[in-house]
C-alpha cells in the first residue's frame, strides 16, 4: 500500500476519500439555501477537481433548511430560483450527470405564521409580568426563558408586531422541491414554529401530506409547536426505524404517542412539555427500547419527574449516555423523585457521560457523594436551581470524576427574600476536593459562595 | 509486568514506549491485548520513523487526557476547528509531514490526533477561492473546459440578483 499520502493528495488520487470527507465536515453545517462561510468554503472545495467535488457536493445539497421569511424578499426568491433551477427541464438536460436532489437527506421547516391579535395580547402580558419583575431588581432563574425574551426583543423594536404568513405560493415551491425527493432518502425532519399559543395549523397540513411519503427511512424527528389533529396524524406515520425523536409543545394539550413507545430502534427521546405521556406509557417504551437509549430528556413534563421512571431507567438503560431532568417554567408541582431514585440511575447506568438538573429538591448530598465516587464515565454534572440540602458537606471522594470537564452547580433563587437559598455555599471541603482531583475540568461553576472560584 | 512496549517504524528503527501511552492508539491497544504479554516488537509497516517520533510526542504530551467520550457531539464538533495552543505547535509542520501524520493516526487510530490534522487542513482551506486552494496544496484542476463551464452556471441560482 502507497502510504506517500502527500504525493497522493497533490496528485489528486484521493486514496483516503474519508479522511477528505471528514475534514470538508469539519466545516459544519451548510444550507442549500442559504449563503454563509461554510456554504462558500464547501463551495470552493467542489471546484478544486473532480475528486473533490464528489465529496463536497453531496455535503453542499444534503441540508435544505426552509427558513422562509417574509421579512427578507430575498430569501423568497432564492427559493424561486432554486425551484426552477430544479425542475426546468433545460436545466435538467445540462446538468444531466449530477443528481442534486438526490444528496439531500436532511429538511428543517421553519414556519412563519400568522400571528392574531389574542397571541399578541398575550405575548404583551407575559411581557409586562417580565418587565414588572425587572423593575423590583430580581433576577430570573436559569435558564432564560428564550421564547419570553424574543418576544420581548420583537416587541420592543417593532410595536406593531409583523404579520407573517406561510402563503400558499411559499407553500406551493416547498412542496414541489419536497415532491422531487425520494420516499427514502430523508433521514432528518426538523419542524420549528415559533412560540405562539394561539395560531391554527392551516398552513401546515399540505406540508404534513407531502412530508408523510418522504419517511420510510427517517431517522431523526424535531417537532417544536402546537399540536392539533393534523399533527397527531403526522405522527402516527412516523416509521418504526426512527432513532432520535424530540417533541416540543407549548401547550397544555398534545396528542396521544402510544405507538412511539413501541418503536424499537430509539436512542433519543426529549420531551418538552408533552402532557399526553405518562408515567406507565414511558415505562413500557423504557422497557421496550431502553437497552438502545443514549439520551434522554424529560423538560417541563412534572407527571414524569417520578421514581418509577428512574427505577425504569435503572432496570432498562444500561447504555444511557445522557440525561437531563428539567422542571421547566410550569406551574411549581409536587416532585415524587427521590434522592435514593437518582443514586439507583448512577449506580446502574456506568456510561452516563451527562447529567442535567433543573430544581429537582431531591438533589441533596448523597447523591453527589454518591456521584462523585462512583460515575467514572461523568463529563458533564450541571444541576441548576438547586435546592438548599444540596451542600457538598462531606463530600471528599471525587475520585470518579477523573474525566470530569464541565462542573456547575447553581442553587435556586427565592424571589421572595430576593436571595439564593442556600446562603452559605457549598462547603469548602468539596470545593478543595474538586480543585484537587477533578484535573480534567474546563467549565467550573459553583455559586453562590464567593469563596469558590470561577472558571470557565 | 512489562511497562514498556518496542514499535517498529517502516524503517526498522525501535521506539521503546511506556505501554499505557501506545495504548492512545486503538490499533496497537488491541494489537496488545492480542499478544498478551509477550515482548516481541510490534511493527508498524506503514508508519516511518519520523512521524513515529512525532506521534509518541503527541500521546507523551497528552497521556493524562482523557479518553474520547464515545458518543462525542458531533455537531459541537463539526462546528468547532479550534486548536489547542501546544497542539497547534505540534502541528506545525511542513505540509507533507503533516499529510503523514494525518494518514499515520488514521491508520494507528487516534481520533484526537487525527482530528487535529484534520482541522488543520480545513483551516487552511478556509476563505480561499479555488484557485488558491491549487496552490496551496498543489493540486491540478483535472475538470474539462465544458465541465468548468457548467459548474460556473449551476451555481448562478443561488447569486442573489
Amino acid at each position: 500500500m502507497d502510504f506517500n499520502g502527500h504525493q497522493a493528495l497533490i496528485s489528486n488520487r484521493v486514496l483516503l476519500p474519508e479522511i477528505l470527507a471528514h475534514i470538508f465536515l469539519l466545516f459544519g453545517d451548510v444550507s442549500v439555501l442559504h449563503d454563509d462561510d461554510n456554504r462558500s468554503n464547501l463551495a470552493s472545495c467542489s471546484r478544486v477537481c473532480r475528486e473533490w467535488r464528489d465529496l463536497a457536493l453531496p455535503l453542499i445539497w444534503r441540508y435544505l433548511d426552509f427558513r422562509c421569511r417574509s421579512t427578507r424578499p430575498n430569501g423568497i426568491e432564492r427559493l424561486k430560483r432554486l425551484a426552477h433551477f430544479l425542475t426546468d427541464p433545460r436545466s435538467q438536460r445540462v446538468y444531466r450527470t449530477v443528481d442534486y436532489v438526490s444528496f439531500v437527506r436532511r429538511i428543517y421547516l421553519r414556519v412563519p405564521v400568522a400571528c392574531t391579535r389574542r397571541c399578541r395580547l398575550e405575548a404583551t402580558s407575559s411581557i409586562n409580568n417580565f418587565l414588572r419583575q425587572m423593575s423590583n431588581h430580581r433576577i430570573i432563574e436559569e435558564p432564560v426563558n428564550e421564547g419570553l425574551v424574543g418576544r420581548i426583543a420583537n416587541l420592543s423594536l417593532r410595536p406593531k408586531v409583523t404579520k407573517r404568513v406561510l402563503d400558499e405560493a411559499t407553500s406551493d415551491i416547498i412542496i414541489g422541491i419536497l415532491q422531487l425527493l425520494a420516499s427514502d432518502q430523508i433521514e432528518s425532519i426538523e419542524i420549528d414554529w415559533p412560540a405562539c399559543n394561539c395560531c391554527e395549523l392551516d398552513g401546515l397540513s399540505r406540508l404534513f401530506k407531502t412530508l408523510v411519503p418522504l419517511m420510510s427511512n427517517l431517522r431523526k424527528l424535531y417537532y417544536n409547536g402546537p399540536w392539533d389533529q393534523d399533527v397527531g396524524a403526522f405522527l402516527q406515520h412516523i416509521p418504526k426505524s426512527l432513532k432520535e425523536i424530540i417533541l416540543i409543545s407549548h401547550r397544555e394539550v398534545s396528542p396521544r404517542l402510544d405507538h412511539i413507545m413501541f418503536f424499537r430502534h430509539l436512542t433519543t427521546l426529549e420531551l418538552h412539555g408533552i402532557a399526553s405521556v405518562t408515567v406507565p406509557h414511558l415505562q413500557q417504551g423504557l422497557s421496550i427500547w431502553g437497552a438502545c437509549l443514549h439520551r434522554l430528556d424529560i423538560t417541563a413534563c412534572p407527571r414524569l419527574l417520578d421514581d418509577l421512571i428512574l427505577d425504569a431507567v435503572a432496570l432498562h438503560c444500561r447504555r444511557l449516555k445522557e440525561l437531563r431532568l428539567y422542571v421547566g417554567f410550569t406551574a411549581h408541582t409536587p416532585q415524587r423523585i427521590t434522592e435514593p431514585g437518582l443514586c439507583r440511575v448512577v449506580d446502574s447506568c456506568p456510561h452516563l457521560e451527562r447529567l442535567r438538573m433543573h430544581a429537582i429538591d431531591a438533589v441533596g448530598d448523597a447523591f453527589l457523594a454518591r456521584c462523585a465516587r462512583g460515575a467514572r464515565e461523568l463529563r458533564c454534572l450541571n444541576i441548576a436551581s438547586a435546592s438548599a440540602r444540596l451542600t457538598g458537606l462531606g463530600v471528599v471522594d471525587v475520585g470518579a470524576w477523573g474525566v470530569m470537564t464541565e462542573l456547575r452547580i447553581l442553587y435556586a433563587y427565592d424571589r421572595e427574600t430576593g436571595e439564593y437559598v442556600q446562603k452559605e455555599g457549598l462547603d469548602l471541603g468539596f470545593v478543595r476536593a474538586v480543585e484537587i482531583g477533578c484535573r480534567a475540568l474546563k467549565k467550573y461553576e459553583l455559586q453562590p459562595d464567593p469563596r469558590c472560584f470561577v472558571k470557565h | 509486568m512489562t511497562t514498556k512496549v518496542t514499535l517498529t517504524s517502516s524503517d526498522n528503527e525501535n521506539f521503546s514506549v511506556n505501554k499505557e501511552i501506545t495504548k492512545r492508539s486503538i490499533l496497537i491497544k488491541n494489537m496488545l491485548e492480542d499478544v498478551g504479554k509477550s515482548d516481541t516488537p510490534i511493527p508498524l509497516p506503514n508508519v516511518n520513523s519520523k512521524v513515529l517520533r512525532k506521534v509518541i510526542e503527541w500521546c507523551e504530551y497528552h497521556c493524562m487526557d482523557p479518553l474520547a467520550p464515545t458518543n462525542e457531539n458531533t455537531e459541537n464538533q463539526k462546528q468547532n476547528t479550534d486548536i489547542e495552543d501546544w497542539d497547534q505547535k505540534f502541528i506545525e509542520v511542513d505540509q507533507e509531514t503533516l499529510f503523514k501524520i494525518i494518514l499515520a493516526t488514521n491508520y494507528l487510530n487516534i481520533k484526537p490526533l487525527l482530528d487535529i490534522g484534520c482541522k488543520t487542513i480545513t483551516n487552511m482551506i478556509k476563505g480561499k477561492s479555488p484557485e488558491e486552494i491549487y496552490k496551496t496544496f498543489n493540486i491540478v484542476n483535472n475538470f474539462t473546459p465544458k465541465e468548468e463551464a457548467q459548474i460556473r452556471k449551476e451555481n448562478k441560482w443561488a447569486e442573489d440578483q
